[in-house]
């Protein structure tokens, strides 16, 4: 499955500390006469791979910016352009939910869409609205697109950024975010440093590891409760049911799967790369969406996990769990694609001075030939093209 | 009028109003005995009486049951159960009785009672009078409830909290004394319908008419209800920190100590409602002798 993270603005009414798009100060909203090449570029891309499929994540920015009326005409052009294909498209959507109303929720429903991944933060002052970063405001507006979207029959999940405040009260923090919403539990990621922290909320892989230490041995006590709270129950599924489930960063398959598509059709390897101007592809005005998604510039991602199986990352235990980590993480760390990612230092702290001792479950998820792995994503190409 | 297929109707007993309603499940409020025979009657008529919940000041060993009314279905709030010696000597009549009883919890010797009860078979319970509370003896009550291997009768709120908990949603307990409007309508003498007993005490109606009972669903009233827990997480309040919030929801929160005593008791009663979950999903274990 192809995944399109496409931001058609990344324009947002919010003003979250951590925010990488919000610092790009983008103000484009994508034209329809792009959009309608993209949509042809997808029905092309999923008539040549009969069995494939494609994952739209509707992103921003906040895409209730765009309004309904935008996503009306996009629909409009998706019957036109893929009347094939569109049911191998699935349409996703990321939203701070508040601006969310009843408009966008019928077109949102009409385009297939269930649910809604969205953030929350309890501490005021890191998640808010305009300039003042108003926390009150945005919060209340939060459940009020919570309560519409929940009326028009959607779920919806949401991710938590663990920094500087969290780890005050570790405790306090899970409590308030699994009894936000006992349908969904949260998604709990570290606040990226990339040495540019002018927040000084974001916090080193040491304090991840212990921020996560301190809730796992109740975590692991309560899980039937708490099943479905990230990234512990992707440890507990890979580790102790033995089905690997990890985050895209910590799969090792990303390379020829995920493309960025920004307001203009300039392009990158993911979401997060699009953020930070990092793994440019060539836009997809010119460049056919297979072209992209095989560009020869992703080659070096293939090339990396060999070579951190054999140097950095030989003989490490844990190695199917994270497989060297992500590379724009790495890209972003050390100024090249070949290191491992610095997320290595959390997660085997975690693994090793927590999960391991909590759970009595010695990992030895060591791959002894990265090379195998590559192998499995090149017959996965191969079957695509079939 | 459309047929209300998940509410009860809560009202006091008047045969013009009831006669208006076909195929519903009426709950009779009363605050007197007088009655009990003609309700259940007039009631099932054309309608399923679900009980007939008896609000009264006496004790329950100075009520004289009847032998006719074991076919009702009987609710009571009392203030107390009375003396030992009567209520041993009434034990006998009670057992052939289809009754709950319900005594305040701010009275230590009641929560004694409740458990004495339950033991004996008498299905009982506890309600929240809005008075200080002695939260060990409450979780004695409810350990008892949810962990004793003695047989005994439901011990209320604890039991609906059991039988009733999902992992994936929050409980509202308040529907054991008919206070969720999700579940419970309170309807007065002239058709207007309250969310709760409190409100419908205080004569704040969300609907005119119990005729308009299937618009409820867009009734500002009752989606204010049913979302007013967000406050919990706007504000930040203590039980929104809360571990035991899915089975509270704030219930407390003007009475919380500095040991966080409801936290406590509620934790534990959590955890025995997963326990209970738990053991009715095994299989039954087999004797090998037999």
């Amino acid at each position: 499955m192809a995944v399109i993270i496409f931001k058609a603005t990344e324009k947002c009414n919010a003003n979250c500390i951590y925010c990488g798009v919000v610092k790009k100060a983008n103000q484009e909203v994508m034209d329809f006469e792009l959009l309608t090449d993209i949509f042809k570029k997808i029905n092309v891309y999923l008539l040549k791979f009969p069995k494939e499929k494609v994952s739209f994540t509707w992103h921003g920015g906040e895409v209730a910016m765009l309004g309904a009326d935008y996503f009306v005409k996009a629909y409009e052009i998706l019957q036109a352009e893929c009347p094939d294909t569109q049911k191998r498209i699935e349409h996703l959507v990321q939203s701070n939910m508040t601006a969310l109303t009843q408009e966008l929720l019928d077109i949102w429903k009409k385009l297939g869409m269930n649910s809604i991944g969205t953030s929350f933060e309890p501490v005021d002052g890191i998640r808010g609205l305009g300039k003042n970063r108003d926390s009150v405001a945005y919060n209340k507006r939060f459940f009020q697109g919570v309560n519409l979207a929940e009326k028009n029959g959607f779920k919806w999940g949401f991710i938590y950024v663990v920094n500087k405040k969290s780890l005050e009260n570790p405790m306090e923090i899970f409590h308030f975010l699994t009894n936000m919403n006992l349908k969904s539990s949260p998604m709990m990621n570290k606040m990226y440093d990339y040495g540019d922290d002018e927040t000084g909320l974001a916090i080193n892989q040491d304090e991840y590891a212990d921020f996560l230490g301190a809730l796992f041995p109740y975590w692991w006590k309560n899980r039937k409760r708490y099943a479905s709270v990230k990234p512990f129950n992707m440890f507990y599924e890979s580790i102790i049911n033995g089905k690997i489930q990890m985050g895209c960063e910590y799969m090792g398959h990303c390379t020829n799967k995920w493309i960025y598509i920004g307001p203009t059709g300039d392009t990158a390897q993911c979401g997060r790369a699009g953020d930070f101007g990092i793994m440019k592809y060539p836009s997809i005005k010119e460049h056919t969406l297979e072209e992209i998604l095989f560009h020869k510039d992703r080659k070096p991602i293939d090339e990396r996990q060999i070579k951190l199986a054999e140097t950095e990352c030989k003989d490490c235990r844990f190695w199917e769990l994270c497989h060297g980590g992500c590379v724009l993480d790495a890209y972003m760390s050390s100024g090249n694609y070949e290191s491992k990612s610095p997320n290595c230092g959390w997660m085997q702290k975690f693994l090793i001075k927590y999960f391991e001792p909590v759970t009595g479950v010695k990992i030895n998820l060591y791959h002894p030939n990265s090379k195998k792995r590559i192998q499995e994503n090149k017959n996965q190409k191969a079957e695509i093209k079939k | 009028m459309n047929k209300l297929k998940r509410h009860t109707l809560v009202m006091n007993f008047d045969e013009n109003l009831i006669s208006k309603f076909n195929g519903e499940n009426i709950l009779i409020t009363s605050d007197s005995f007088n009655l009990l025979n003609r309700t259940y009657d007039v009631v099932n008529q054309n309608n399923k009486l679900v009980n007939v919940t008896v609000y009264t000041q006496s004790a329950l060993t100075s009520i004289k049951f009847l032998e006719n009314w074991n076919r009702i279905p009987l609710a009571l709030y009392l203030p107390s159960m009375g003396s030992y010696r009567m209520f041993f000597h009434m034990l006998p009549v009670l057992r052939q009785m289809n009754l709950r009883i319900y005594l305040p919890v701010s009275n230590n010797q009641n929560i004694i009672d409740v458990q004495m009860m339950a033991s004996l078979g008498i299905f009982a319970g506890i309600y929240f009078d809005k008075k200080p509370i002695n939260w060990e003896k409450v979780k004695e009550l409810a350990f008892y409830s949810q962990y004793s291997k003695s047989q005994h009768a439901p011990v209320e709120p604890f039991h609906h909290i059991s039988s009733k908990y999902k992992s994936d949603e929050t409980l509202d307990f308040n529907a054991v004394y008919y206070n969720d409007p999700n579940q419970f309508l309170h309807i007065n003498n002239e058709g207007k319908v309250a969310l709760t007993y409190q409100l419908l005490k205080e004569g704040k109606f969300a609907l005119e008419s119990y005729l308009q009972i299937n618009t409820l669903k867009e009734n500002e009233d009752f989606v204010n209800y049913n979302t007013a827990w967000q406050r919990h997480f706007l504000d930040k309040t203590t039980c929104s920190y809360c571990p035991a919030w899915r089975i509270c929801m704030g219930k407390f929160e003007s009475s919380i100590d500095a040991e966080k005593s409801c936290q406590q008791l509620f934790v534990e009663v959590l955890e025995g409602a997963e326990n209970h979950q738990e053991k009715n999903k095994r299989k039954p274990e087999k004797v090998w002798q037999l």
